[in-house]
């Protein structure tokens, strides 16, 4: 009899994460197709910035963290690493497909989670002060309104246009109320409109109850739908887990390591799933706060401030590590304890936007973000 | 009344600074003073003096100048005062070892074909069969389709047609193995080269499902090629470079070809 094995990896790789998928072009109304994808790996919990990509030339690191840093990391230059658990990304790197973000995060220092996660999906300026989402505003701005797949719509989808949310998740023992429902609309609407939610329909009606809900193969899923003709433009995947207080680990066998490995994965799975339209892809990474550069006492990490984005698409076309190091002394730290924050990671998500969907940064800027002097770094990512 | 004369002062002092740009076209840096009681703007450049403006989380201190963009190799600096980017550097072997992660399974080099780039549109019928070796070197030839459907020729890229699908059961009803996993070109003599998903075994209902192999389809000389300038039928042969799969192979046939 054979021996049943499941390693923590494998428990963790096979644990749930959620996928909406968005930004369906309608005929008639989306004028030109955006050049791109775009694709946001939301990390609840508050991924280490200073883990995933520690910046062992800064002397300070290892006095500060070395119970949590990873000696095995693979040194991108001489100043900066990358955690042993992005073995698909750092092939990536090399690809120069990759590019990645240090110190930086949206304008957001009381470490709530709460508070945190809803200003990173609602881009304004304060928590609680949109209802709707940067990415839902970019895809309203794109004219691609059309937007799936759930009632549990996450904030950073939701747009101002009407059509938003129009598609109800599936609900037990009413298999037929998304089909009656979206019948009903086709029959109110005419013309372009009607065929527009035709096409809805016969996407609702795809078999898709049988696909894994693992993160990797839910990111497969959301490429292949992305690459198709008129497949959606933009999808989410959330991923939580990051909330490392105790016993973190440092390599790909710790507690952040194996989450890491999860993004990873679906890195992996989205170029799988992408295929040739990977080309135009953009994927980018969203965590509500970084953690402090001090283990606490547990070997963990608390909430804190500055953390690292991950880039990666096939619309990057040289790897490079982009920061305003501010240094880990202790005076250089956010409060003495946190990594500061010196890129406004609204910056980071407008370059995407402008990248992907083809919009000015300066509309991004108003209209998105309610910053119009939001600094543009676009260059520094993608020239 | 000191007080509110030193509090205009610095009031002026500061709006003074605000109102001009520095050399470079860039705005000024803001910062806090040491004892956080007055604002200090510096141009790009100078000593970084941000690290204590704890509550200025908008950042409006990034430069966005590109005259202000430096690549950076090494670790000369523990901080810096405006945004650089430093280039990922890997030793050839490194890089080597890096870039064998992230191959596309269906990835081919084809600078070593001559690719019939102008062979118009060409549409064909197609059935594949099994070509089993077990019993023969010959290999016989199964009898039944493994897959089928129509393909289209343009300008040398093989593209499945819809409707057309494997028949070996379990992921092969997939029709996105035949959309999007299929790499495949013509050569000018009516060869196909490239890499596909390709079932090998077929799968029953209930059996755990089996991922597909991917094959490199090269110029073999058993095949019959498509003659791209009257196209009517081939027989092209795959075979199999793995040794655990080399018990089998494929043979594709093309017929009611037209251009």
């Amino acid at each position: 009899m054979s021996e049943f094995k499941l390693t923590r990896r494998d428990f963790l790789k096979a644990s749930g994460a959620s996928l909406f998928l968005a930004g369906l072009p309608i005929p008639g109304y989306t004028q030109d197709k955006p050049p791109g994808t775009i694709s946001v790996i939301i990390l609840e919990g508050g991924m280490d910035g200073l883990t995933a990509i520690p910046p062992f030339g800064d002397p300070n690191l290892m006095s500060m963290r070395k119970a949590i840093t990873p000696e095995n990391f693979l040194k991108l230059n001489s100043f900066f690493g990358l955690h042993p658990s992005f073995n698909f990304f750092s092939g990536l790197m090399a690809k120069n497909n990759a590019a990645v973000v240090h110190a930086t995060n949206f304008p957001y220092v009381l470490r709530s989670h709460f508070e945190g996660q809803n200003l990173m999906q609602g881009g304004g300026t304060a928590p609680f002060s949109e209802t709707t989402g940067w990415l839902g505003r970019s895809l309203d701005l794109a004219k691609t309104p059309g937007r799936a797949l759930s009632l549990d719509m996450p904030l950073i989808l939701r747009g101002h246009n009407e059509v938003d949310n129009f598609f109800p998740a599936s609900i037990k023992s009413s298999s037929k109320l998304k089909d009656n429902l979206i019948d009903m609309i086709t029959q109110s609407h005419a013309n372009e409109s009607a065929t527009s939610f035709g096409k809805l329909k016969k996407k609702v009606g795809m078999e898709v109850k049988n696909m894994p809900r693992d993160p990797a193969s839910l990111a497969v899923y959301a490429g292949k739908e992305m690459a198709k003709e008129n497949g959606p433009l933009a999808s989410v995947i959330k991923v939580d887990r990051f909330d490392t207080h105790a016993n973190q680990g440092a390599d790909e066998n710790g507690n952040h390591g194996a989450q890491l490995t999860i993004v990873d994965d679906i890195l992996k799975g989205y170029r799988e799933g992408l295929g040739d339209a990977w080309d135009r892809s953009i994927i980018l990474t969203l965590t509500e706060f970084g953690r402090t550069a001090f283990a606490n006492g547990t070997n963990g990490t608390d909430h804190g401030y500055g953390s690292a984005g991950l880039l990666a698409g096939g619309m990057i076309n040289k790897s490079k590590i982009i920061a305003q190091w501010p240094g880990l002394a202790k005076r250089d730290l956010f409060e003495e304890r946190d990594l500061m924050s010196t890129i406004d990671y609204r910056s980071v998500c407008a370059a995407c936007i402008e990248k992907a969907l083809g919009l000015d940064h300066d509309i991004i800027a108003d209209k998105v973000f309610y910053t119009p002097k939001l600094p543009r770094v676009y260059d520094y990512i993608f020239s | 009344m000191k007080k509110l004369f030193l509090a205009l002062t610095l009031l002026f002092i500061s709006s003074l600074s605000l109102a001009g740009d520095c050399p470079d076209g860039s705005d000024p840096i803001k910062s806090v003073s040491d004892d956080g009681t007055y604002f200090i703007y510096k141009c790009g450049g100078g000593t970084s003096d941000n690290s204590n403006s704890s509550n200025d989380t908008s950042n409006n201190n990034i430069s966005n100048s590109t005259t202000n963009k430096k690549s950076r190799n090494s670790k000369t600096l523990n901080k810096s005062s405006t945004i650089v980017t430093y280039d990922v550097e890997f030793s050839e072997a490194i890089l080597k070892e890096l870039l064998n992660k992230v191959v596309a399974k269906t990835e081919f080099d084809f600078s070593s074909y001559n690719i019939a780039n102008n062979s118009g549109n060409i549409n064909c019928a197609f059935k594949l069969r099994r070509v089993n070796y077990d019993e023969s070197v010959e290999g016989k030839i199964e009898n039944w389709d493994i897959a089928k459907g129509s393909l289209s020729i343009e300008d040398g890229k093989v593209s499945i047609n819809k409707r057309s699908f494997w028949d070996m059961g379990g992921l092969s009803s997939d029709p996105s193995y035949l959309q999007n996993e299929v790499n495949i070109r013509v050569t000018k003599d009516g060869h196909f080269v490239g890499k596909m998903a390709y079932f090998v075994l077929n799968v029953e209902s209930g059996e755990v499902a089996i991922k597909p192999s991917y094959p490199k389809l090269k110029k073999s000389p058993k095949s019959k090629p498509l003659d791209l300038n009257s196209p009517r039928k081939a027989q092209l042969w795959i075979d199999f470079d793995d040794p655990d799969e080399q018990w089998q192979g494929g043979l594709l046939y093309l017929s009611n070809c037209k251009k």
